[in-house]
């Protein structure tokens, strides 16, 4: 009863009066969650007689043009639901509100910090953080046997991944792994293994170290000796998915959100599947992918939008969300905490989300703000891919990048 | 400098003349015969694989052009040859003349016999002799496409003095040399361009995007922005009298969202019981195990090829499970993807055979390493596949992979740097059919071309070089330039003007020592390898002195003037040329940055406003995205990094009134303008304002 009255109440403060609409844009959620929106929308209807709540989902490729394409035609939905980059990038250009001045503080210390930071830039808040979700490691058990490697006793390190990758390679000829190192995906790895992007200034990039190139190397020979496969540069976790999926990528590494859809897409795959924490390497923390919801330039109401937003992120729909995925985390400082997240069964899917949860603490949104971030992800991109695929050496692209990103910062 | 409404009053005065420098008196003005003087190319592209040029000239004079024999494709020789030298000189070849340029096969036995003692006999489809001489030119071809392609050659040694004495034995190092134009509803003003651009470029096959044509069989589905049926066929038509093939790219199974345009809704939301998931939000792949995709489809590809004509035609097949479920239906999981892309392709392969054309398919989803156990052994072996990988790399194995499993297959490649050359010697390395160039512009992106994505319209030309000559050196650094000029012939006669000294302006110098100057980052990331003084920059002269460079949000740029005046005394011009750019990147493309206004003796006034990526660019984003303003130089900086400058002509709206003076504006965003160069020309090299 005190948690309906609490809903009731923090829908009150929206003020809206009828025979309105708001709309909300969600990514690739629909269909499988229309079972979680379709009530949430509804739930929201009747605490604000007359309001029509409209729900869109969209494809992530598709979702930043259609917020352009509402800004300049003056009808951008209310709040939209985008991952870091994509929050960071659209701020740049001026398509986002800061939800500083549009939300109380108070408001905004309900989330984790961590994941709030992911969507600050030079200060201000341009995103509520709505669910996370962070990698685990999985591994093909029967491929695992076949190159006479325990499933039961699976690596600890990256180091220890890639070894494993190489003899699955060597003894079965089927691929040991496929890194997520596509696009800016190495930076991040560089964060997990403690080597840092910036100095301390934040001032000047700084990953062309020794340390730096070496990682780097590491991955330009592994790919020269044909230890991952082409694919993975150029599609990224969809290559990776659909190998492991086809049974033919023995350890791939995967948000535990993944575990229910291989079940249904390879369920023999999915049977000879075990799991394992994302190994936690210097760096002392492990990417997790944040969604979160940014209100565009040109909504009819500012507050009102970043109040529906902050709504559609709070504890109890949070809470909700996860429980309904199973695989997901709550960014909220108190839905974070809920036992739930700890207890489970035996299933892949519930050890899977286990997993996840024992690296949450290190969960960090690893994507790097900076400004002009299309033009210096670009820069990064076309380096890293010369070096992997054998066109510069890894310190001449590392050095490329590095005197770009500082020419630019 | 005069002072401007935003400049602020209560400035010390020490303070005052630091940040803003008064100059009242007009910039000092030199006239010149040629501020504008348009040149030849810098280097035969794609390069020749024998030639031998000297600094002599075949002048125009008294020159004559005629075919030496009956096929078409030396008409269509002449044709070109004209209107080069007409874009070029406004006037075209002469009929009947002292001198002759000749153009025709080795079935002329006396080109045969002149080829011979030259040394030059072609012996290659497609290849040709070149040769021009004091005594008239020659192009003789294995066969009559050799003859054309040839002939591009020749237009490429046009000079302001008359054709370069040459000498020329060519042959492609593949007989397929394709590359990717799409049909929308701005076709005809984009194709008309590029098509006789890719023949300059010797392309052999032009891939034609054809997804949203209004197809007679595909009402149910017509886009607006489709390109009628009439323009599929002009274009058709276009590419041959260019000597090129045309093959359509019907995108089918996948990337099909064309067929779901319901023009009842303006949505995609039709044709629904065609689709692969009924579920999703946005459709994207049909479902093979519904009958009725046939009715809809086996009509259309019967209606592409009646328009085209083609040998075959490209089928699409690729990125099958990037959007949506694929299978997504329990009956469709029951049977796999695997099975579902087989029959698929099986299906539209022998409708096409029926028709005696032949199946093209990319590679993606066949051959990869999921799939193409089950896939690649179904498939008949004269399927083509089109291999792709759109990042440079030493090398590309997968392309020996699928000849190895005996199918034909081409390597595509895109605009990233050293990718089209990368591809083009893997593919010889590994005996692929040929190479195709790909463009990514959208359905109905052909505008772009003009102004928004040049940048993959210029990678026509680094494929075109490695595609023809795989071993050949690095293209030359001149290629957006050339670009622009398949859409403003740069004439060869000069075009007087005045180069105006903006020494007194000048707010930043361009070499940076001690981090006060240029963008404050110190000498090795300066202006400083730019030339200064008098320089020729492209066809233009600049007077440079330094950078009137303006206010931005950058610290480093906040202590700059938001606007600066500069006199210019009551001069007259048809056009001004500025050499310009901006210290940062700029964060929003078409962001409006700064405006230059022209303020006449009479008080009134004109502005051009400047946009980030389509007026003006950072320094450090040499990548040309458009043809309204004109790469003129690229350089580096001390540390490697690439750099450049970009000359815009804004032809002046009121030329009859005499220009008082030229403010320059900042809008104070990250990306703030810098001036560099102006000049002032008493005749526009650009004709009309650029469209939009």
């Amino acid at each position: 009863m005190l948690k309906r009255f609490l809903t009731i109440g923090t829908l009150l403060t929206l003020g809206l009066s009828s025979a309105q609409q708001l709309e909300f844009v969600t990514t690739s959620l629909a269909p499988t969650f229309n079972d979680f929106f379709e009530p949430l929308v509804a739930r929201f209807e009747r605490a604000n007689a007359g309001v029509k709540l409209k729900w869109t989902d969209l494809p992530q490729n598709a979702i930043q043009q259609k917020i352009l394409a509402g800004i300049a035609a003056g009808n951008p939905p209310d709040a939209v639901q985008l991952n870091s980059s994509q929050i960071l990038e659209l701020a740049q250009q001026g398509a986002l509100l800061p939800l500083n001045d549009l939300l109380d503080a108070a408001t905004l210390r309900n989330y984790q910090k961590t994941a709030l930071d992911a969507f600050t830039y030079e200060g201000k808040v341009y995103g509520l953080p709505d669910y996370a979700s962070t990698r685990i490691v999985a591994f093909n058990g029967d491929i695992l046997r076949k190159a006479g490697l325990d499933p039961n006793n699976p690596p600890k390190t990256i180091p220890g991944i890639i070894e494993w990758a190489r003899t699955i390679k060597d003894k079965t000829g089927v691929y040991g792994f496929a890194p997520l190192i596509a696009n800016v995906d190495f930076l991040k790895a560089f964060q997990e293994a403690g080597l840092p992007i910036f100095d301390a200034a934040r001032k000047k990039a700084v990953f062309n170290s020794p340390a730096h190139v070496a990682l780097l190397q590491q991955y330009v020979e592994l790919r020269k000796k044909d230890y991952f496969p082409e694919d993975v540069m150029r599609r990224g976790f969809t290559a990776a998915y659909e190998l492991y999926t086809a049974g033919k990528l023995g350890i791939i590494i995967i948000g535990p959100q993944f575990m229910p859809r291989l079940e249904k897409d390879n369920n023999a795959v999915w049977k000879a599947t075990v799991v394992a924490p994302h190994p936690i390497g210097p760096g002392q923390v492990v990417q997790a992918s944040t969604f979160a919801y940014a209100v565009p330039k040109g909504v009819r109401d500012p507050k009102r939008s970043a109040q529906l937003a902050a709504w559609l992120t709070n504890d109890d729909n949070q809470l909700a969300f996860s429980k309904r995925t199973g695989t997901t985390f709550p960014t909220t400082v108190k839905a974070a905490n809920d036992p739930f997240f700890r207890s489970g069964g035996s299933s892949v899917n519930d050890l899977a989300r286990l997993a996840a949860a024992k690296t949450m603490r290190y969960g960090r949104d690893l994507t790097v703000p900076v400004p002009n971030a299309a033009a210096l992800n670009k820069a990064f991109k076309d380096n890293i891919e010369a070096a992997i695929f054998g066109q510069k050496s890894a310190k001449a692209a590392l050095d490329e990048i590095v005197k770009f990103w500082n020419a630019n910062l | 400098m005069r002072l401007s409404r935003r400049t602020p009053f209560l400035l010390p005065l020490a303070a005052f003349l630091a940040a803003f420098p008064a100059f009242a008196a007009p910039l000092t003005l030199t006239p010149v015969p040629d501020a504008y003087q348009g040149s030849a190319p810098s280097a035969l592209l794609p390069p020749p694989q024998e030639a031998r040029l000297s600094e002599a000239f075949l002048p125009l004079e008294g020159l004559a052009a005629r075919a030496e024999g009956p096929q078409p494709e030396l008409q269509w020789a002449l044709r070109d040859l004209s209107r080069e030298v007409q874009a070029r000189f406004g006037r075209g070849l002469l009929t009947e003349g002292a001198r002759w340029v000749r153009v025709g096969t080795l079935e002329n036995l006396e080109l045969a016999q002149a080829a011979r003692e030259r040394g030059l006999t072609p012996d290659k489809p497609e290849g040709y002799a070149l040769w021009v001489e004091e005594g008239g030119a020659a192009v003789v071809g294995f066969d009559a496409l050799g003859a054309y392609r040839g002939a591009q050659t020749l237009r490429q040694l046009l000079t302001p003095q008359g054709f370069r004495h040459a000498q020329v034995r060519d042959w492609p190092a593949f007989g397929w040399r394709m590359a990717m134009i799409y049909l929308d509803k701005d076709s005809r003003a984009i194709n008309d361009v590029l098509v006789p651009l890719l023949a300059k470029l010797k392309y052999s096959h032009v891939l034609v995007m054809s997804d949203y044509v209004q197809w007679n069989s595909s009402r149910a589905v017509w886009h607006p922005s489709g390109a009628p049926r009439a323009e599929a066929e002009r274009v058709a038509r276009l590419i041959r009298e260019h000597g090129m093939e045309p093959i359509p790219l019907l995108e089918l199974l996948s990337h099909a969202q064309w067929l779901f345009y319901n023009p009842q809704t303006g949505r995609y939301d039709g044709n629904k019981d065609l689709w692969a998931d009924p579920e999703a939000p946005n459709p994207y792949a049909y479902d093979p195990l519904v009958p009725r995709v046939y009715e809809v489809v086996l009509p259309i590809l019967s209606e592409a090829v009646e328009v085209f004509k083609p040998r075959y035609v490209h089928v699409g097949h690729d990125e099958l499970t990037a959007q949506n479920r694929f299978p997504a239906k329990p009956e469709a999981q029951a049977v796999g993807l695997p099975k579902l892309f087989v029959d698929d392709t099986l299906r539209l392969y022998n409708h096409l055979k029926g028709l005696g054309v032949g199946t093209m398919i990319w590679h993606d989803v066949a051959f990869a390493d999921a799939y193409r156990d089950q896939i690649a052994p179904a498939l008949p072996k004269d399927v083509v596949v089109t291999y792709w990988n759109y990042s440079a790399a030493a090398d590309y194995p997968p392309l020996a992979a699928i000849r190895g499993l005996g199918f034909g297959v081409l390597g595509s490649s895109w605009y990233n740097p050293g990718n089209p050359e990368s591809m083009a010697q893997a593919a010889l390395r590994h005996g692929a059919s040929g190479v195709l160039q790909t463009r990514w512009s959208g359905y109905f992106g052909n505008a772009t071309m003009y102004d928004g994505q040049a940048e993959q319209a210029v990678a026509y030309f680094n494929a075109a070089g490695a595609f023809w000559n795989p071993q050949a050196p690095a293209a030359p650094d001149d290629l957006a330039a050339r670009y622009r000029h398949a859409w403003r012939v740069p004439p060869f006669t000069p075009i007087a003007g005045q180069l105006v000294d903006l020494g007194p302006a000048v707010t930043r110098r361009l070499a940076d020592p001690d981090e006060t100057q240029w963008i404050q980052k110190g000498p090795s990331t300066d202006l400083s390898a730019l030339p200064t003084g008098v320089v020729r920059l492209g066809p233009y002269r600049f007077h440079v002195s330094g950078a009137v460079m303006l206010k931005g949000a950058r610290a480093a740029a906040a202590d700059l003037p938001q606007s600066v005046t500069l006199e210019l005394g009551g001069v007259k011009a048809r056009a001004l040329a500025f050499l310009h750019t901006t210290g940062w990147i700029g964060s929003q493309r078409y962001e409006r940055v700064g405006s230059y206004t022209l303020t006449y003796a009479d008080g009134s006034r004109a502005t051009l406003a400047l946009e980030y990526g389509r007026h003006l660019t950072s320094w450090l984003e040499p990548q040309v995205r458009t043809v309204i303003y004109e790469p003129v130089w690229r350089g580096k900086t001390a540390d490697g990094l690439d750099a450049g400058l970009n000359a815009l002509v804004w032809n002046n709206p009121k030329p009859e009134l005499p220009i008082q003076s030229l403010t320059l504006e900042s809008s104070g965003a990250a990306a703030n303008p810098t001036l560099v160069g102006l000049t002032l020309l008493e005749r526009s090299p650009n004709g009309a304002e650029a469209p939009r």
